[in-house]
């Protein structure tokens, strides 16, 4: 039986509840669906949102009735935060999500490192939010329910899974009994313990860390603005880690290292954990009362599937990897997982891109994920030090660094950033790229740059395949209103970024009088970025060349390599 | 590459390594001689020479 109603309680979170409603195959109606995603957490109702989005239908299971009942992500990157402008849910997200953009790391008391994060007035989103993982769920799961394109259903247990050739047959058991059911293709974002990869008898590959982390929430007021505090060997934890972050509604988030041979169990224990916690607020200087929310464990790991895709299953989110928490990049990635497989899915389903489209889905975000683990796996080096010589070695850097400024970076967390899929099959025109000499490169996201007033570049995007052109005079030549015509998909028209740095624009046209955007673009007159509806860029040209823009453009869609 | 100090300021060097190791105490030595390697690592500034210093000190140890 699925968990019944699941009863989280919180100090300031009401937990929702969703009605279970019986499907038409407990009535035994044989329905197939286009698609069905196991797991409600953020990564699916993510990749459901950004399939509805290309009118695509999606059914989506979970065997509990609430939101939130695993991990507690709390930190959400810009590039997140730009996934979900396109879902139109960044206002809902960031009315309530503390922006931020430093951090400091302390060793004993004194501090050691500034994390200063890349932002700057160009940019419409902070670098990182701190939301708690019950809102974001909570935020998704409102929009899912108002599309009417995706069906909920909730205390729906997926048991098993079969490949049946052309379509997938799954087995789920409900409240009301077990029922069977169809799908063309599965998205399985049903977390690390996943049913689907255990369905189909996949083994996640990699490492365990050293070092258990102890993470808990408290309730308690304090003026400390949003800002990520690391302490090393501190007075309130002596020997370990400890990390503190700002959430909303006077929420604080905090993870401490257990010490080596410290017994999990002890450390568990309601008066042992108060106790921590009096000495490491006490550390901080923190007087005023507190209320203990919620509390848990983890340890860290770089574990990842050898291939994200399975036929016509794809695996997003912790179900395909599983990486360490230092560095923000679980959740982060898998809106990344979310939004690439959603805009790739919708199109082979709608007949606008061959099957083969797909294949990039495994290289470009198990690249992201090994990319992650590259950078994760230094951090977590240095966060749990596994063995005597890193530990001593870490104390050497600390030590340091309270007066030398050459060994500082080396205390940098390594935030999460946005991958490149410069590698990807889908990615073209190289040495088209390389005449650039600034600008995104073919395979990265674009970036942000401020026009006016709440107003930014990235505001212009379309649905569908978008483009950046620089013009001299806002006036598109009959040829390229040609060549645009033939890059829509479907019902989705292409839509044209015209920048230019003319003062007469036109309705519709950017007017970029300082080069503003121009300059960081590297552009000129006639320049050209062709982007994916991921904001990732498939290609660009210092001076459009229609013919190769189309062959890039289908090369995008999995048709050809050029 | 071989040495480039006279010999009278290595030894000048070997006495006030023996007196920081000694002032760093049992407990400490480790750490300060840690913090020593990555300071000469960064004055020196090149990494293959830094690697070959290490061989040249893993060897012979036990």
């Amino acid at each position: 039986m699925p968990r019944p109603a699941n009863r989280n309680t919180s100090l300031y979170f009401d937990y929702p509840h969703y009605d279970f409603v019986r499907p038409p195959e407990l009535d035994g109606v044989t329905v197939r669906h286009p698609v069905v995603i196991v797991g409600a957490g953020p990564v699916g109702l993510t990749a459901a949102l950004e399939l509805a989005r290309h009118g695509v239908r999606s059914v989506i299971l979970d065997d509990k009735d609430t939101v939130n009942d695993g991990s507690r992500a709390i930190c959400i990157a810009r590039h997140s935060l730009e996934i979900l402008q396109q879902l139109g849910l960044s206002d809902t997200f960031t009315a309530t999500a503390l922006g931020w953009t430093h951090g400091t790391s302390f060793y004993h008391t004194e501090p050691v490192f500034r994390l200063e994060m890349p932002h700057s007035p160009e940019e419409r989103f902070y670098p990182m939010y701190n939301i708690q993982q019950q809102y974001i769920e909570q935020y998704l799961v409102d929009a899912a329910l108002a599309e009417p394109l995706i069906e909920l259903r909730w205390l729906s247990r997926l048991d098993d899974l079969a490949e049946r050739g052309d379509h997938l047959e799954l087995f789920i058991t409900t409240p009301e009994g077990s029922y069977e059911t169809r799908a063309d293709r599965v998205l399985a974002a049903d977390g690390a313990r996943s049913a689907v990869r255990k369905a189909l008898d996949l083994k996640l590959r990699g490492d365990a860390y050293e070092g258990s982390y102890f993470i808990f929430d408290i309730r308690m007021h304090s003026d400390y603005p949003t800002e990520r505090r690391a302490f090393f060997d501190p007075p309130g934890n002596p020997g370990s880690t400890v990390l503190i972050h700002k959430q909303p509604h006077d929420i604080w988030r905090v993870d401490y290292q257990l010490r080596d041979g410290e017994d999990e169990d002890t450390a568990l224990q309601e008066d042992n954990i108060r106790r921590r916690v009096t000495a490491i607020l006490d550390m901080v200087g923190e007087k005023g009362p507190w209320e203990l929310e919620w509390w848990s464990i983890y340890k860290a790991y770089t574990l990842a599937l050898d291939d994200y895709r399975h036929q016509r299953v794809l695996f997003l989110g912790d179900a395909a990897h599983l990486v360490p928490i230092f560095g923000v990049r679980g959740l982060n990635s898998g809106f990344a997982d979310a939004a690439n497989a959603g805009w790739k899915l919708a199109c082979v389903i709608r007949g606008l891109a061959p099957e083969a489209l797909l294949d990039s889905y495994t290289p470009e975000r198990r690249g992201a994920t090994l990319d992650i683990f590259a950078n994760a796996v230094k951090s977590t080096r240095f966060m749990t030090p596994p063995s005597r010589g890193y530990r001593l070695m870490r104390e050497a850097v600390l030590s340091l660094s309270l007066s030398q400024e050459f060994s500082r970076p080396l205390i940098n967390p390594r935030q999460s950033q946005p991958y490149t899929y410069a590698e990807s099959p889908l990615t073209s025109f190289p040495d088209r790229d390389r005449e650039f000499e600034c600008g995104p490169c073919a395979g990265a996201p674009l970036f942000n740059r401020r026009i006016k007033k709440d107003d930014y570049l990235l505001d212009h995007l379309g649905p569908g395949f978008s483009g950046l052109y620089f013009s001299s005079d806002a006036v598109l030549p009959e040829e390229l209103k040609a060549l645009f015509a033939k890059l829509s998909l479907g019902d989705e028209p292409f839509t044209p970024v015209i920048i230019t740095d003319s003062t007469a624009g036109s309705d519709g046209i950017i007017v970029d009088k300082d080069r503003n955007i121009t300059g960081a673009y590297g552009a000129d007159y006639d320049s050209f970025y062709l982007v994916r509806p991921d904001r990732h860029v498939c290609a660009r040209w210092r001076r459009i060349e229609p013919d190769e823009v189309l062959r890039a453009f289908r090369q995008a869609l999995g048709e050809t390599r050029s | 590459m071989s040495t480039t100090l006279k010999t009278e300021e290595l030894e000048r060097i070997y006495d006030r390594m023996a007196e920081a190791v000694d002032a760093a105490g049992p407990d400490k030595e480790a750490l300060f001689l840690s913090k020593l390697s990555l300071v000469l690592a960064d004055r020196l500034g090149d990494e293959a020479l830094v690697r070959e210093c290490i061989d040249i000190c893993v060897r012979d140890i036990n």
